[in-house]
């Protein structure tokens, strides 16, 4: 199944500035042609069309002709809600251009070209538009809605900002909850291990270096819980990453929740390792 | 006078109130550098305390302890974890080693937090394992070897941090008869190399071991066949 982005061409052609490998933009004169909407292809399909092919989709919704071929890395903006702030690489993506003024990924060959329930006008606001994708809408029982860009975005940013804080909030709360879980784990190791931290004392150790020691053995439990989830969270993007060399995984977001993790992992040991520290060595030997 | 050590008026008190129990009462010592050292007295006299303070492993409740000229009354805990890896070192009646760890390891313990690379730390650990002809069994764990070799590892990682004092308390408590007098052989071995060893011990086959022989007894030293200076000590070696 391939993954299609449906898309204005004025859109298109003008908001991100992607290159070509073969081919180029069409002009709006080649919608008014034979029938066949005109097709870019990402990277990934340089090597299965040639500038000029034509295809029908499996319902015979779409007919194709292939009039240009991206260069690799080429973006466009993610998500299922139209214009997302997002940027996403479009390799593996087959681009339907349209000369209707909107934009929307992610239907499938095999769905309708309403899959999903955002159109985005251009400014100023398209009345008739309205009324035609109300019919379309009627016609297929969806309900579809209308923003103008200018409307979208703001809705955008303030849904961005609402997330900000609310992710803010989600990480310190579940930091502070990661902080006590760990804390709990290291004081039943410390207990498990008194005498060892006794001995070790008694050869010279400080607080800092049985703190060492500890905060190594929670962040191997940490560094291999971020793989697992990564792995679960991310199968696809890794799929995408291995077999088609995809980069759109934001190395940063990775980065900064290690950080978080090694802060998580530091805090919850300091308080324990701290306590038990302050005891002489031949109390932690049990006189030994 | 030569003394590696000198405790002045040492009190040691457990407890508070009711319960309070004073483990030293007043104890003043001076240990030559190079000596061997006995302290023997019943059960509960102190001799254990004794040995934790010289070794900062227990703090004093009041009196001077001046170590290498330092007074380590007035010195912080983090200082004390200095002492403990690079002047003082211990060898303990039940060994102390940790078991998940092999041998080497555990006599790497004392190098664990200095700063030398690891094909140097590796000379000085096989060194002392050859030394105490501990050599081949370096990957083995503590529980795999006998009660004799687990303290011969013990004592080659008190020599690993090249500490000049060696505190041994009961070090053939938990040995037979012939392996004990193979471990203090050793020991005198080792004190005869310039290392100033002070031993806890009930046994006086032992004691027999040391120079000087310290009587303990409620927390006071009754009894101490003291040296009238250090250089008799020295040159007794």
């Amino acid at each position: 199944m391939a993954e299609i982005l449906s898309v204005d061409y004025e859109l298109f052609g003008s908001l991100l500035p992607n290159t070509f490998l073969e081919g180029g933009m069409p002009d709006g004169s080649f919608f008014e042609s034979d029938g066949f909407k005109p097709v870019i292809l990402g990277y990934g399909y340089k090597h299965a069309f040639d500038i000029g092919d034509t295809f029908i989709s499996d319902n015979e919704i779409f007919k194709c002709r292939v009039v240009g071929i991206l260069d690799k890395g080429s973006k466009w903006f993610s998500a299922n809600y139209g214009l997302s702030d997002e940027i996403v690489n479009i390799d593996n993506f087959i681009i339907v251009l349209t000369n209707q003024p909107d934009t929307y990924i992610g239907a499938t060959f095999e769905g309708t070209v309403l899959a999903n329930n955002y159109l985005i006008s251009k400014e100023p606001f398209d009345s008739e538009l309205e009324s035609k994708i109300g019919e379309v809408a009627k016609k297929y029982g969806i309900s579809v809605g209308i923003y103008t860009f200018n409307e979208f975005f703001a809705n955008t940013r303030g849904n961005l900002i609402e997330q900000y804080y609310l992710m803010l909030f989600s990480i310190l709360f579940l930091s502070v909850i990661a902080v006590f879980g760990l804390s709990s784990l290291i004081v039943y190791g410390i207990n498990i291990s008194k005498r060892e931290i006794g001995i070790r004392m008694a050869c010279g150790a400080e607080t800092k270096h049985i703190m060492r020691i500890f905060c190594s053995e929670i962040f191997i439990i940490i560094i291999l819980a971020f793989f697992t989830s990564c792995i679960m969270a991310n199968s696809k993007r890794l799929i995408n990453f291995l077999m088609l060399s995809m980069k759109d995984i934001n190395i940063w977001v990775y980065a900064a929740v290690l950080v978080i993790s090694l802060v998580v992992c530091v805090v919850s040991c300091i308080f324990p390792i701290r306590r038990i520290t302050k005891l002489e060595p031949k109390e932690l030997t049990g006189g030994e | 006078m030569d003394f590696i050590l000198s405790l002045k008026e040492i009190v040691k008190i457990y407890g508070k109130g009711e319960s309070k129990v004073v483990a030293l009462n007043k104890v003043s010592l001076d240990i030559c550098k190079g000596d061997c050292i006995s302290v023997m007295g019943p059960s509960g006299s102190g001799k254990s305390t004794l040995l934790n303070i010289i070794g900062c492993m227990d703090t004093p409740t009041s009196g001077q302890y001046i170590l290498k000229g330092r007074d380590v009354s007035k010195l912080k805990r983090r200082n004390f974890s200095q002492i403990r890896n690079r002047d003082v070192s211990f060898v303990f009646q039940n060994f102390a080693l940790l078991n998940n760890y092999s041998v080497y390891h555990n006599v790497e313990l004392p190098l664990c937090h200095r700063r030398m690379s690891r094909s140097q730390k590796k000379e000085i650990i096989m060194h002392y394992l050859d030394k105490l002809g501990i050599a081949n069994l370096a990957n083995k764990r503590p529980t795999e070897i006998s009660g004799g070799q687990q303290q011969r590892v013990a004592i080659a990682r008190a020599l690993a941090s090249d500490a000049d004092i060696i505190l041994a308390d009961e070090p053939t408590g938990s040995l037979d008869q012939k392996t004990g007098q193979e471990i203090m052989e050793l020991l005198t071995n080792i004190n005869s190399e310039g290392k100033t060893i002070v031993i806890v011990t009930h046994d006086k086959n032992v004691a027999s071991y040391c120079r000087r022989n310290i009587l303990l007894v409620d927390g006071k030293i009754v009894e101490d066949n003291i040296s009238k200076n250090c250089s008799e000590t020295n040159v007794s070696l």
